[in-house]
């Protein structure tokens, strides 16, 4: 048995053990101030002034709620054993139409683009009444696919032009294989007639392709990134930043260039598709 | 000291989506929470606060999302992690009854026993919210802690809508600020998912660095003189990208040739949540009663998985699992002294080797996970001088020149770009994300001089995109299962958004809606919806 004095001065961890030595049950449950009484009582000893009352409940038979009577309430919780019903659970409807003209385009990777569109009721009965949807019209839906990396704003217009997709009548996204990596693409939905004229009911946003190789730029700059307190300038940069190969004391000359691209065809081979390994664990 | 022929910066990327449901007493996958606290969490805290009694400055980076951090710091959350604790407790001490007479069983009972008696005292110590456990060897300098985006949003498949990505990433910023009292230094893009343009919104945040996926800098413009063994300087903005290290990755990772899979560490798929009697086990299984991981795992992986069955597993041998873990460890670094001589031959540059893994590895899955980084650490300071540990921030503070590259679009998901989160199983989420990102655009443009009420429902509406944003549903819906749980948070989010749309856009507000909406998705309570703007 121990003192009063050495039980208030024992660990959390020391009176856990002692608390087991003694048969105190659901003692592994406790907070430090349950276990100090819940000994104290087992030993005989008064416990705290107004804990009494708590000692048969803690030392016999402690519900699996019982740490949280110490470990305070976090908020008013109107949780149970059964959920209630919540207006916030009505389901969401996941509408076909959000009822505006639309053309959104995403890279998946350097071979693919995924686009989705969404034309408004009012455009639909425009086009509608013009009789190009019915394919008597001699009239077909398409998706325009358009390189615009080498046009100002991204406009596109008949030069740009890679390839015409028709597309059904429910059909509401599609794939693209992209026609080159490291190129600017932009897509148009809309309507093309049989001699070649398009009506375009809306236009994406333009995307980067990514490049799927090193880089032909060998060209090096070098740039100083500096802390300045917590928030990083670029000043320095501006006179640093124009030396390039060879320049600075910086060895940077195409021979060495040459020798690391060897050294990253090594790399990038076994490289970065092994990332699969990383997705496959997760949950 | 100066013998040093390059550094090594590990980097532990923890996270878990915003689960909280104060609706149930229980909810299953709250669990992700409970075991990642007790199996990597912990764990990492005990490592770390060892190394730094025994004197050994060790140095990891760790990302904590701003949903993990959230997490931490709720009170509800706090409460349930007790009593997840407590019942571990209490199983394991009713284990070391049951294994009587079974020596070598009842000793692992008791390793089980210990080691959840040891949560609890991190977490009471804590004071319940594991943030400061963690801050604490911030302050003392091991350990750096960086951010990521606010609810882990996939970057790449926002960029069409910059205020988005940005809402993501100020967010995140003002966040770590408010629970861990400064800006943060760098960030880990979630997936590590980078579009090209984004370091300018990382740049307004103040972050300085970034992670980037290997090929995300070895296909970056000009091509970078020491490819990821040094990080690279965007030429847009005044902040460094660091290319991940698949060399190192795959030591770890792989499930065939990496460390995890040796055959004396702890098998994860033999848990006593399956293995004993149903009655015996009822009590830990929740309402719901069915069989789940219990986190007590009395066997060891034995052999390859194509030749022994779950059931012919052996007996987990602690102590050979621990020697296997130092000599995992003394190998590790023995590689990456190799690796780091021959590269820095090779580009005659001291090289730099970031390794950066999914926190939960360490511990959840690989039980040894933490020992194994601990024997790294103490290793790297007592038995060599090659290899110097380093953080990000310690290393752009010694080498602030560096090679101007504009990095190029990349992840570190499967076949590293987007394809996880946009193919067949999730490609119709984004119409519906995107259509909220831009009424909440237009909300926050809208509301000049709100009313308290209005204020509330817009910063509700910032919650709910946030929440909706998560790329875990993304990546639920494709690995194809829990698919129900994360197509209704996609679902719920989107809805709550919707209504307080409405209500907004149209007046009329439903108040006990927004309340109710306040009450079950409290994630970042101090937001400002302005940030959308």
């Amino acid at each position: 048995m121990r003192t009063q004095e050495e039980l208030t001065a024992m660990s959390a961890a020391a009176l856990r053990e002692f608390a087991r030595e003694l048969g105190v049950r659901g003692y592994s449950r406790l907070r430090r101030e349950e276990l100090l009484s819940a000994c104290q009582a087992a030993c005989g000893l008064a416990a705290s002034a107004g804990d009494d009352g708590d000692d048969t409940a803690v030392a016999s038979a402690p519900a699996p709620a019982a740490a949280e009577v110490a470990w305070p309430e976090p908020i008013s919780s109107p949780a149970s054993a059964e959920p209630r019903v919540l207006a916030t659970d009505v389901p969401f409807m996941f509408p076909q139409s959000y009822g505006v003209d639309r053309v959104v385009l995403l890279v998946r990777d350097p071979q693919w683009m995924f686009c989705y569109w969404d034309v408004s009721a009012e455009t639909w009965e425009r086009v509608a009444g013009s009789g190009i949807t019915d394919p008597a019209s001699g009239w077909r839906r398409v998706l325009r696919l358009h390189d615009v990396s080498s046009v100002v704003a991204g406009e596109p217009c008949e030069a740009t032009r890679v390839c015409d997709i028709e597309v059904g009548p429910d059909a509401t996204d599609f794939y693209f294989q992209t026609p080159r990596p490291n190129r600017e693409y932009r897509v148009e939905f809309g309507y093309l007639s049989a001699v070649g004229e398009f009506i375009r009911l809306a236009v994406s946003n333009v995307v980067s392709a990514p490049r799927n190789a090193p880089s032909e730029q060998a060209d090096e700059a070098w740039g100083q990134l500096y802390d300045d307190a917590l928030r990083l300038s670029l000043a320095g940069v501006g006179e640093a930043g124009v030396a390039s190969a060879g320049a600075g004391g910086f060895p940077g000359s195409v021979d060495a260039a040459r020798g690391l691209s060897e050294f990253l065809a090594e790399r990038i081979s076994s490289g970065p598709f092994s990332a699969a390994m990383v997705v496959s664990n997760r949950y | 000291m100066s013998e040093h022929v390059g550094s090594l910066s590990i980097v532990l990327h923890a996270h878990l989506p915003f689960v909280r449901h104060p609706e149930y007493d229980y909810f299953l996958e709250e669990d992700w929470l409970f075991e990642a606290a007790c199996e990597t969490y912990i764990p990492l805290l005990n490592m770390m606060e060892g190394l730094t009694a025994d004197g050994v400055p060790f140095r990891l980076t760790m990302s904590l999302t701003p949903t993990l951090l959230s997490m931490f710091c709720d009170p509800l959350l706090q409460n349930r992690l007790r009593r997840h604790i407590v019942e571990r407790i209490d199983l394991s001490e009713r284990e070391i009854d049951r294994t009587k007479g079974q020596p070598q069983f009842q000793s692992l009972a008791s390793m089980y026993f210990q080691h959840y008696q040891r949560c609890l005292e991190v977490f009471d110590r804590s004071g319940g919210s594991l943030a400061n456990a963690f801050r604490l060897h911030m302050d003392q300098g091991g350990l750096e802690i960086i951010t990521c985006g606010a609810t882990h949003g996939f970057f790449p498949l926002m960029a069409h809508q910059p205020e988005t990505v940005r809402a993501q990433i100020n967010v995140a910023a003002d966040h770590y600020e408010e629970v861990l009292g400064r800006r943060p230094a760098g960030i880990w893009l979630p997936e590590c998912g980078y579009y090209p343009g984004h370091e300018q919104f990382l740049a307004e945040a103040g972050i300085r660095y970034f992670f980037i996926e290997a090929h995300g800098v070895l296909f970056g413009s000009p091509r970078p003189k020491f490819g990821t063994f040094a990080p690279v300087l965007c030429p847009n903005a005044p902040v460094a990208a660091f290319g991940r290290d698949v060399e190192s990755s795959k030591q770890v990772w792989s499930a065939a040739e990496g460390y995890p899979g040796d055959f004396a560490y702890r098998e994860f798929y033999r848990d006593i949540g399956y293995d004993l009697d149903y009655g015996y086990v009822r009590p830990y299984l929740g309402p719901l009663g069915e069989r789940k991981h219990l986190g007590l795992k009395y066997y060891r992986i034995t052999g390859p998985s194509d030749s022994i069955d779950l059931g012919a597993k052996e007996p987990y041998d602690p102590a050979m699992a621990r020697e296997r873990a130092a000599a995992h460890a003394a190998n590790f670094l023995f590689n990456r002294e190799q690796q780091m001589r021959y590269a820095g031959q090779v580009l005659d540059h001291k090289p730099l080797v970031v390794s950066p893994y999914d926190a939960e590895l360490f511990g959840h899955w690989w039980w040894e996970g933490p020992m194994f980084l601990d024997f790294v650490f103490r290793k790297a300071h007592f038995d060599q001088t090659a290899v110097r540990v380093t953080t990000p921030s310690e290393y752009l503070a010694a080498n602030p020149v560096l090679q101007k590259v504009q990095p190029e679009l990349s992840s570190w998901g499967y076949r590293g770009f987007a394809e996880f989160w946009l193919n067949e199983t999730n490609d119709w989420i984004y119409r519906h994300l995107h259509q909220a990102g831009e009424r909440m655009t237009h909300l926050a443009r809208r509301f000049g001089e709100p009313t308290d009420l209005e204020r509330r429902a817009l910063n509700q509406c910032a919650r709910e995109l946030l929440l909706a944003q998560a790329s875990d549903w993304a990546f639920i819906l494709r690995t194809g299962t829990m698919v129900e749980y994360a197509r209704k948070r996609t679902g719920d989010h989107l809805a709550r958004f919707e209504r307080l749309f409405g209500g907004l856009e149209h007046g009329g507000l439903d108040v006990p809606f927004l309340e109710e909406c306040e009450w079950r998705d409290t994630i970042f309570p101090n937001i400002d919806y302005r940030v959308y703007r």
